[in-house]
């Protein structure tokens, strides 16, 4: 590809994704940062674990999603019965031309581009499992036999953070199977009043297909030509090693309410996430900042707080934040020459005062 | 980094853009980096040096040093600083990719150089390889001037310096008390402590030093001071030590007597030794100056707080110089004689305060007064000199000898045990650190050497 090629095609790139996300926006109104992050998954083929009280959009957010791409959509609502089999598929008997009997693998939901796991919490263990081993393997195994999942395959799994009585929360190996998890935070009051207008009306708003599932495989492709600095790289690695309680570079707060943190998947997801933001901002190199605006969706259902984080209420959104205050971004510079990272807050604290999830200029 | 095998057009426009800009940057900033670690460790170390001379300096600190040794540390020790920050600042100093990478933060170029250089690292083999050369090439032609990092840099600087400004003014803010007090330890003899069986001498030979010795010393212008002294030094009772220089110490600081007394005796030796007797000048108790007095006063026999008319044994100078018991109750007080010649000194017990040294030899004046000891006695002056010896008693009674200096005229009886051909000013910082150095090697505790600061401090101020 020469340079003229390259710069049309990310000038393209950045159109589409634009499309896209101004289709989602005709449903979703506000959400703007939840929207970048599920589009920043989507580019990575990471899955995406929604986390947000009942009733602000999420399961629309994904029907919007897939609304807006010409992709495969399937909704599986999870409940305590629900079985492997009814996600995989199962094998059926029929009859065949000659009369006699076969069995056919019927596939699953979970065979679609986009897959809804909506309140996944609520699921047995075993059904989770099936669910996250597909996930993660992109493939099915039914009585012996492989099957492929479609590509792109993306789960959009969403959880209920209040209602806890009679579910089965994601053990920690299995969430860290997602790529990102996106806290969903109520709409605000602007938000809200368009939302009242825009959903009570005679004509309830639509998406239609803006995206080819070959566009969106060339841009997953090109998110993986976004070259990483190695110094970029560095600082990406000592931001995850900073999350780890036992290491060095572990700031106090680790230190104190942190059990177990970040591993190399959250590396891998992390800089997969600063590549894509930055090819969405038309930029094709990671840089600093776009490590710094991933790390709260990327990392904080990769760390787990211990007793004493439990019971203080720590919040692991500000450890990270203070992770990303402390760790210098460049180690061989010398520390005249170093800069600090962002304040705290970064302006981004939420009316609620949880920290939000970064994608700013995305 | 080891430029890879590139194209022709791709290595011109390196060449001429990316290269040049980020080899001049980092000359630049080790540039920076070098000059500021020189300057900071130099600055410190000076700082460092101007502590070590301010003790040097500082009385009662390491004295007995000359400038010159004290100085030629002081002037090396930066000059290895500046050395030494160079070295450090050298261990500093950026590679290319590093450069890159300061420039990509300073500028907010979003690490466009950092991954201009890794693409060119690995031969442009991706697929936006060129298109980020091409950017990073376009972002150096708009440099035009980084914001070099000056002020990080500047700031530990500075504090270096403004550590070395308070060195330098430290000195100038103590003022007068530590240049007068500083030559006397930069190299000025000190006769009590070196000469032969001074306390330093002593002590080096291993000779002890005796509690009476250590509290005449100390209190050379009271006796009875002293001898108090020497029984709680005996008895190891250095609260009572403590007092005792606490009340010598406000003796001289607070005590009206002083200016009372200078005032006098200059009266005295301008007009003919005129005194009154201590019961028809009442304004002494309240340190009021005396007006005129008739030639057969007594020189005076008692301090504020006593009620006029005190009986001379249990007044001030009564208590001054005694020799044995004194039955009658007379004050008789006894010193050298003060014909002119060092009679004084040749006494049995050492002179003390009022006694004084007796004067040089044709550098003296003598006041004899005849009568009633302290009380009475006949005035009489005979200038001879500089000096004056006031002598108080009867006939054929132990006489009160006082000397004093024309230069200095009151402390005269104070520290009697100087050389009388050194000024006051002089021998009073040697005196008051050859105390201190004699209460450290007694083992006296560091608080009850403050109240002999404390008391030497207080004699300067009167002195001033």
């Amino acid at each position: 590809m020469t340079m003229g090629e390259t710069k049309l095609a990310v000038d393209k790139y950045r159109e589409s994704l634009e499309r896209v996300r101004e289709e989602i926006h005709r449903v979703i109104i506000g959400q703007e940062e939840v929207v970048n992050l599920v589009l920043l998954a989507l580019l990575c083929e990471g899955h995406v674990l929604l986390e947000g009280v009942p009733g602000i959009g999420k399961t629309m957010l994904v029907r919007a999603l897939a609304g807006s791409l010409s992709l495969s959509f399937a909704r599986i609502q999870f409940t305590p019965d629900l079985m492997p089999a009814d996600i995989l598929g199962t094998s059926i008997v029929m009859q065949n031309s000659k009369g006699g009997f076969d069995l056919r693998f019927e596939k699953g939901p979970v065979f679609a581009h986009l897959v809804l796991a909506d309140e996944i919490n609520r699921a047995s263990p075993k059904t989770q499992a099936a669910l996250l081993e597909a996930m993660q393997e992109r493939t099915v195994t039914i009585r012996g036999e492989n099957h492929r999942l479609p590509s792109p395959f993306q789960v959009l799994a969403t959880q209920n953070p209040l209602e806890m009585e009679g579910t089965y929360p994601l053990p920690e190996a299995q969430v860290d199977r997602f790529f990102f998890k996106i806290l969903v935070d109520y709409p605000s009051e602007a938000e809200l009043v368009e939302i009242i207008q825009s959903t009570s009306g005679p004509n309830l708003p639509s998406c239609s297909p803006v995206l080819s599932r070959e566009e969106l495989l060339a841009l997953q492709k090109a998110v993986r030509e976004v070259v990483v600095p190695p110094n970029v790289a560095g600082y990406a690695a000592r931001l995850v090693l900073a999350t780890q309680p036992g290491e060095e570079a572990a700031t106090a707060g680790i230190r104190r309410y942190v059990r177990y943190g970040a591993g190399p998947r959250g590396a891998q997801a992390l800089v997969m996430a600063a590549k894509a933001r930055a090819l969405g901002m038309g930029r094709l190199n990671a840089g600093v900042e776009d490590l710094q605006e991933v790390v709260l969706p990327a990392l904080r259902h990769r760390i787990g707080l211990n007793f004493d984080g439990l019971s203080e209420g720590a919040s692991v959104d500000q450890l990270l934040l203070e992770v990303i205050k402390e760790v210098p971004v460049e180690k061989e510079l010398p520390a005249e020459l170093q800069e600090k990272g962002p304040p705290l807050d970064g302006g981004r604290k939420r009316k609620d005062g949880r920290a939000a999830s970064g994608t700013r200029g995305l | 980094m080891a430029k890879p095998e590139l194209g022709p057009e791709i290595r011109l426009s390196l060449q001429a853009q990316i290269y040049p800009l980020l080899q001049w940057v980092q000359r630049r900033l080790n540039l920076i980096l070098s000059a500021v670690e020189a300057a900071t460790c130099t600055a410190w170390l000076a700082a460092a040096a101007g502590l070590f001379l301010l003790f040097r300096l500082w009385p009662g600190g390491a004295g007995g040093t000359n400038m010159r040794g004290a100085l030629l540390p002081a002037l090396l020790v930066p000059l290895l600083g500046l050395l030494a920050g160079w070295w450090r600042g050298r261990r500093k100093h950026l590679n290319l990719a590093a450069t890159a990478f300061w420039l990509d933060r300073s500028l907010r170029l979003q690490e466009i150089f950092s991954a201009a250089l890794f693409c060119l690292e690995r031969g442009c083999t991706g697929m936006f390889d060129r298109e980020i050369l091409a950017r990073a090439e376009m972002a150096a032609l708009r440099i035009k001037k980084p914001s070099w990092p000056l002020r990080p840099l500047y700031r530990r600087t500075l504090l270096a310096v403004a550590a070395l400004l308070f060195m330098v003014l430290l000195p100038v803010a103590l003022g007068p008390a530590f240049s007068r007090q500083a030559p006397s330890s930069s190299g000025l003899p000190s006769p009590l402590m070196d000469e032969e069986g001074g306390f330093l001498a002593r002590e080096e030979e291993g000779q002890p030093v005796l509690p009476e010795e250590l509290a005449g010393f100390l209190f050379s212008h009271d006796r009875e001071l002293a001898e108090r002294a020497a029984e709680a030094l005996r008895a190891g009772d250095m609260e009572a030590l403590a007092g005792l220089l606490r009340e010598a110490g406000e003796e001289m600081g607070h005590s009206p007597a002083w200016s009372v007394a200078a005032q006098e005796l200059e009266k005295l030796l301008a007009g003919g030794g005129e005194l009154l007797p201590e019961e028809e000048h009442p304004g002494r108790e309240q340190g009021i100056p005396p007006g005129p007095r008739s030639g057969d006063d007594p020189v005076w026999g008692g301090r504020p707080g006593e009620e006029p008319g005190t009986p001379p044994e249990e007044g001030w100078i009564g208590r001054v110089r005694r020799e044995g018991e004194n039955p009658s109750g007379e004050g008789r007080v006894r010193a050298g004689e003060g014909s002119g010649g060092r009679e004084g000194e040749d006494d049995e017990a050492q002179p003390v305060a009022f006694a004084g040294r007796a004067g040089e030899e044709g550098m003296s004046r003598e006041i004899k007064g005849e009568g009633g000891g302290l009380t009475g006695g006949e005035g009489e002056v005979n200038a001879r000199g500089e000096n004056t010896e006031v002598l108080a008693g009867g006939p054929g009674e132990e006489k009160t000898v006082i000397t004093r200096s024309v230069d200095s005229p009151v402390f005269e009886y104070v520290l009697p045990d100087r050389d009388p051909r050194t000024p006051f000013a002089a021998a009073l910082p040697q005196t008051a650190r050859a105390a201190e150095e004699a209460l450290a090697r007694a083992g006296v505790p560091l608080e009850y050497e403050e109240y002999v600061r404390l008391y030497f401090q207080e004699l300067a101020r009167e002195f001033e």
